[in-house]
């Protein structure tokens, strides 16, 4: 196990007689690129949301950077960057924008302006002078990655990046949560009902379902080997009659098929990488 | 907090929607409601009924939006309070922030005064000047009281929306309904409201006599508009 950055103790959440978190348990060590998985609704968001305090907790503890008391995970939540969405004023340029939030998020004014050109260059919107009002969906997502990223956090939050994003999109979002861990030294937790989209970024995964984390596993459980083998026939039925005299039982059979998003590349350029 | 205030500030005075309905207000004043003034009492009636019906809604209308709806669309609160800003110091720097834009907003009316004066040739006396000052500054605590009292609407509902219709509806209504109700049933309900003590204040001190005390029971009622505000959005469950 490595250092912890994000622990959350049997987490509890009701909303009235309903509960939606049911005792969540879950672990993010520094240097993770942890995937919190799971479908609509299953609980991914309002984790975050007890981890952010932006919901009160009904049972259960959170700790951010070893936080063992009530002040230090509040003063620790500066050291947490988060996605709350394509959101901004679209009245303001991108950078009047990131401007406020450096302030909000209490970034010394002398610092700013340079902090606004690093993370504007992350993202790829370092050239973007049009009004944010005329930004497509893409670009508002990134210029809210841009503002998770402002003040350079230890831990970043984003919470389903690549929604109503397209295939170049989500991959560009992969891409850049890879390089905020290795050249930003960064811990990430990405969350995503798409199962796919997280297999390929994340070496860690916590799978949520009902409002509780079922399983936390890592990229080595998913490589866990087994032995297979693979045939030619000419009559399936004749091979499947007899390897079932030999004793021999078919577990899966496998059509093997592209992905729409390697079809989707291989048709249109453009790669995942 | 006072940085935050800052930014809240430099953010709204880059709106350009910020500026329509004051531009408005400038030209109706011009054109319609002070055409063919001629003295200082008569620009003075005619304040009176700007205030009261035009200037208020101007007033409050670009400010709420400004500092409410605006900041609830981009998400700014959930990203100040994720960093670990109290849920209090935003509840207190909102309304700050209107304060300061409210009293923005009529020092531009009182300047749209002294244009009109100066347009007119009419050379206030020192009274006279602070009579108007006086009916400025009543209008513009009540237009703050107002917005203080409707943003415990934003916090409840969490739509700016909800809270802007509070206020457009009170700075139509409350005096007057008040009044009726104390009319019909002899109860001093409008004398011990918030409206009624800042009159009683703005009254006392025109008349040498005590202020004080309606003053404090005003900054009592903007108090407890704002710990009402801080007690609803502590136990409001915000959106990632």
């Amino acid at each position: 196990m490595g250092e912890a950055v994000i622990e959350l103790k049997d987490i509890k959440k009701d909303y009235g007689s309903h509960a939606v978190l049911k005792g969540v348990n879950m672990q993010v060590n520094k240097g993770d690129i942890y995937g919190l998985v799971g479908r609509n609704g299953a609980g991914k968001t309002t984790i975050f949301k007890m981890i952010l305090g932006l919901s009160e907790i009904t049972e259960g503890t959170v700790s951010i950077a070893g936080s063992r008391t009530k002040s230090e995970l509040y003063a620790n939540r500066n050291k947490v960057g988060f996605f709350v969405g394509a959101k901004y004023f679209n009245y303001l340029s991108a950078r009047d924008n990131l401007k406020y939030f450096a302030s909000v998020k209490g970034i010394p004014h002398r610092h700013a302006k340079e902090e606004i050109d690093r993370v504007l260059e992350i993202v790829g919107l370092q050239n973007v002078k049009k009004p944010v009002k005329t930004f497509s969906l893409g670009m508002g997502q990134r210029l809210g990655i841009a503002n998770a990223l402002l003040g350079n956090p230890e831990i970043l939050i984003l919470d389903e990046p690549t929604n109503g994003l397209d295939p170049q999109g989500i991959a560009d979002v992969r891409n850049m949560i890879k390089r905020f861990r290795e050249e930003y030294g960064m811990t990430v937790i990405v969350s995503s009902h798409i199962l796919g989209e997280l297999e390929h970024t994340a070496d860690r995964f916590g799978i949520v379902n009902e409002g509780i984390v079922v399983k936390e596993i890592t990229q080595d459980d998913l490589n866990e080997k087994k032995s297979v083998i693979e045939i030619e026939v000419d009559d399936l039925e004749r091979a499947r009659q007899l390897l079932g005299e030999g004793g021999v039982k078919i577990t899966r059979e496998l059509a093997e098929k592209s992905t729409l998003e390697d079809y989707y590349f291989r048709l249109v350029g453009g790669s995942t990488e | 907090m006072i940085r935050l205030i800052w930014t809240d500030i430099r953010r709204v005075l880059l709106k350009t929607g910020f500026y329509i309905l004051p531009a408005l207000l400038f030209l109706i004043t011009v054109t319609v409601l002070k055409k063919g003034n001629r003295g200082f009492e008569d620009i003075y009636t005619d304040n009176q009924f700007t205030y009261r019906f035009v200037a208020a809604y101007i007033a409050a209308i670009p400010v709420f939006m400004a500092v409410y709806a605006d900041e609830l669309k981009s998400g700014a609160w959930v990203v100040a309070i994720g960093r670990g800003m109290s849920r209090r110091k935003i509840v207190v720097s909102k309304f700050l922030d209107g304060v300061i834009l409210t009293v923005f907003m009529y020092v531009f009316f009182f300047a749209l005064d002294l244009i009109t004066m100066a347009y007119y040739m009419v050379t206030p006396t020192p009274l006279q000047m602070e009579r108007a000052i006086l009916l400025n500054l009543s209008y513009c605590l009540k237009n703050i009281s107002y917005m203080g009292f409707a943003s415990i609407f934003v916090y409840i509902t969490w739509s700016a929306s909800v809270g802007m219709i509070v206020e457009v509806i009170m700075i139509s209504f409350t005096e007057m309904a008040l009044g009726w109700v104390q009319d019909q049933l002899r109860i001093p309900l409008l004398d011990i409201s918030m409206i009624g003590q800042i009159d009683q204040a703005f009254a006392n001190y025109a008349a040498g006599k005590n202020w004080i005390v309606p003053a404090i029971a005003v900054i009592a009622y903007i108090v407890a508009f704002i710990l009402i505000s801080m007690e609803v959005f502590n136990r409001k469950e915000l959106e990632l």
